[in-house]
């Protein structure tokens, strides 16, 4: 490291922290990863509760004491309500409510179909579940009612019952939540990448959009020095990103109401380190390619618009990996990128690759890192390059 | 000393410098005047290392440009045609830059560019932001920067370009009393009173070649003419592209 590329690092650093535009983009997607996965383990914890008490508000429960029985025998939370819950669904106040008519007793009795209301706004998310739960525990009732009535006229009920469903979900709170989590890497990956973007286009095509490149290469400044320098203070933006991404993601994780839910997600600080020191090569790397990229746009736009383009293509590969079943085969621990998310999976599934492996992947990141600063600081004696015809 | 040999520069199937010879000695001021398009930023990017000759050479201090960039470029200050500012970083924050670029210590950084404010009178806009600054400004900063590490050498690619009358008059005194100090002073314009403000030599270049070389005295002796303007449009052949 000479004194010229940490001179060249001091001010690009600073003119970066200067540009609210490298401070924000860096910044904000280190929390939108993290808040991401919040909503999704949010949702499923909300789900999770939905093996509780059923809470049902019942208008005219006086009409018809045995089913509201059946129900409270069922599970059911019985709210008793006078008439007029329409209003109180429509306002959102009660999730649904069940109406049982005057007329449901002597309907009843007469073995004619009585009539009960389901009252609930379809068009609210959170409702579906517990209304799907009242119409299953109504059909229960009207299976046990019907084969009552059946058996009191001497007919078996089998006969009225030809196909019997059960289901099973095997889905566990814990299973739904590692699949959200398998996202998860997608998102450190990303901040490793979007961290320093803006500052490696801006010293590079945006800084030859504004004219100074070419004042900066009259110095006697040996091009790897410049790079080197430049390069430095978009991993700093990265590492920045990086360390928030993690530091917020491990947050959400240790978040207490994922404790109760007994989800085994909760990361541990070495993890949490393991996770870090696979990121450091990758925050080492993409400046690296960014900057070569960039330096043949034509300007900073074009450069952002190309390099985010690009930024989707390594999150081909991560959105595969997010499907358990996918075995990685070896060849993928020597492509940059590809291997770090490889390693990032089995972590989260609690596999630690072996030693060797991890020097492969590190190793070959690291070589592709410096064989693009080699490229980009040859790239800078060509014309065409510095001048952007 | 700044030896241009032979130069001759294509940008695909534009020829933009043809055979481009002349040499600027220490303690002077040499111009290198020609109309717009003539092949003047070209020469000097090829002198100052920003553009490779596809024939004959550039030197700098006998340092040839293309093959030892860092040793020519030493040797050389250069105000560029674009001052190339960073809008975010303040006047004081570019000497610095410069002066750590050129290989100084941070010590040695900080007094040079103490120095350059006072002696280019940039006091009160030594710790402001460049971005909002004029033209004039501008070209204080920039001009700061090319004589940072005290070259022996100055290349000034029409430095007078867009500034006010008084800022031309300090940015002319400045650069003789660089050439009293010793300095070699390349000097490119296409505006002719500057020539006989400041220069010793001229050369006069036209259509990517030198056509004439010598001092204000001698052009006007070879030609014939009474005055510099009608010298020179008898040399270049045209009126085409002059500054008044």
């Amino acid at each position: 490291m000479t004194s010229k590329a940490l001179a060249v690092f001091a001010k690009e650093a600073l003119d970066a922290a200067r540009d609210r535009r490298s401070v924000l983009s860096a910044l904000s997607f280190a929390l939108f990863g993290p808040l991401v996965l919040a909503m999704a383990l949010a949702t499923i914890a909300k789900k999770s509760d939905d093996n509780g008490p059923l809470q049902l508000t019942v208008a005219g429960a006086e009409h018809a004491p045995s089913l509201v029985r059946y129900l409270e025998q069922n599970g059911a939370e019985i709210v008793r309500a006078s008439a007029g819950v329409e209003p109180a669904v429509r306002r959102g106040d009660l999730e649904l409510a069940l109406v049982i008519p005057k007329d449901f007793g002597s309907d009843f009795r007469a073995s004619r179909p009585a009539r009960v209301e389901l009252v609930h706004d379809a068009s609210r998310m959170g409702s579906s579940t517990p209304v799907r739960r009242v119409e299953r525990l109504l059909e229960r009732y009207n299976v046990q009612v019907a084969g009552l009535r059946l058996t009191a006229r001497g007919i078996s009920p089998q006969v009225a019952l030809p196909v019997r469903l059960s289901e099973i979900d095997l889905s566990t709170a814990a299973s739904r939540a590692a699949f959200a989590l398998a996202t998860f890497p997608i998102f450190l990956l990303m901040s490793a990448f979007v961290g320093g973007m803006s500052v490696a286009i801006d010293t590079t095509a945006g800084e030859r959009e504004r004219g100074s490149l070419e004042t900066l290469l009259v110095h006697a400044v040996p091009r790897t020095d410049l790079v080197v320098g430049k390069w430095m203070a978009a991993v700093a933006f990265n590492l920045l990103a990086v360390l928030l991404t993690l530091l917020f993601s491990f947050l959400v994780l240790r978040w207490d109401r994922l404790q109760r839910m007994d989800i085994p997600v909760a990361l541990s600080v070495e993890d949490a380190l393991r996770l870090l020191a696979l990121l450091l090569p990758l925050a080492l790397l993409a400046p690296a390619v960014q900057m070569l990229i960039a330096l043949f746009a034509r300007s900073f736009k074009e450069a952002q618009t190309q390099l985010s383009l690009l930024m989707l293509l390594p999150m081909i590969p991560g959105l595969l990996l997010s499907f358990q079943s996918f075995e990685p085969r070896p060849w993928m621990r020597a492509v940059p990128i590809l291997a770090e998310q490889v390693v990032m999976r089995d972590l989260l599934y609690g596999k630690v690759s072996a030693p060797s492996a991890l020097a492969l992947t590190v190793g070959a990141t690291l070589t592709l890192t410096v064989l693009c600063l080699l490229v980009t600081s040859r790239l800078l004696r060509h014309e065409r390059i510095v001048l952007g015809r | 000393m700044l030896e241009a040999q032979k130069l001759q520069k294509r940008f695909g199937k534009t020829v933009a410098v043809e055979d481009v010879s002349f040499t600027a000695r220490d303690g002077c001021v040499t111009a290198l005047l020609g109309p717009n398009g003539a092949g003047k930023t070209t020469s000097l990017r090829m002198l100052y290392g920003l553009l490779q000759p596809d024939a004959g050479q550039a030197m700098v201090d006998g340092a040839v440009a293309a093959a030892e960039p860092l040793a020519a470029q030493r040797r050389l200050g250069v105000l560029p045609d674009a001052p190339g500012l960073y809008g975010r970083l303040t006047a004081r924050e570019h000497l610095r830059y410069t002066a750590r670029l050129q290989g100084l210590s941070a010590q040695e950084a900080e007094t040079r560019a103490a120095a350059l404010i006072e002696r280019l009178d940039m006091g009160g806009i030594a710790d402001r932001r460049s971005a909002g600054f004029s033209q004039g400004e501008r070209r204080k900063i920039a001009l700061g920067r090319a004589l940072i590490h005290d070259p022996q050498n100055v290349v000034l690619d029409e430095p007078t370009n867009g500034l006010d009358v008084p800022s031309t008059r300090d940015l002319r005194k400045y650069v003789r009393s660089l050439a009293e100090a010793g300095k070699c002073v390349l000097f490119s314009t296409h505006i002719l009173q500057e020539v006989s403000a400041v220069c010793d030599r001229v050369v006069i270049i036209a259509r990517g070649r030198v056509v004439a070389e010598g001092t204000p005295g001698e052009l006007l002796a070879r030609t014939g003419q009474s005055n510099l303007e009608d010298a020179f449009v008898q040399l270049i052949g045209t009126e085409e592209g002059l500054g008044a």
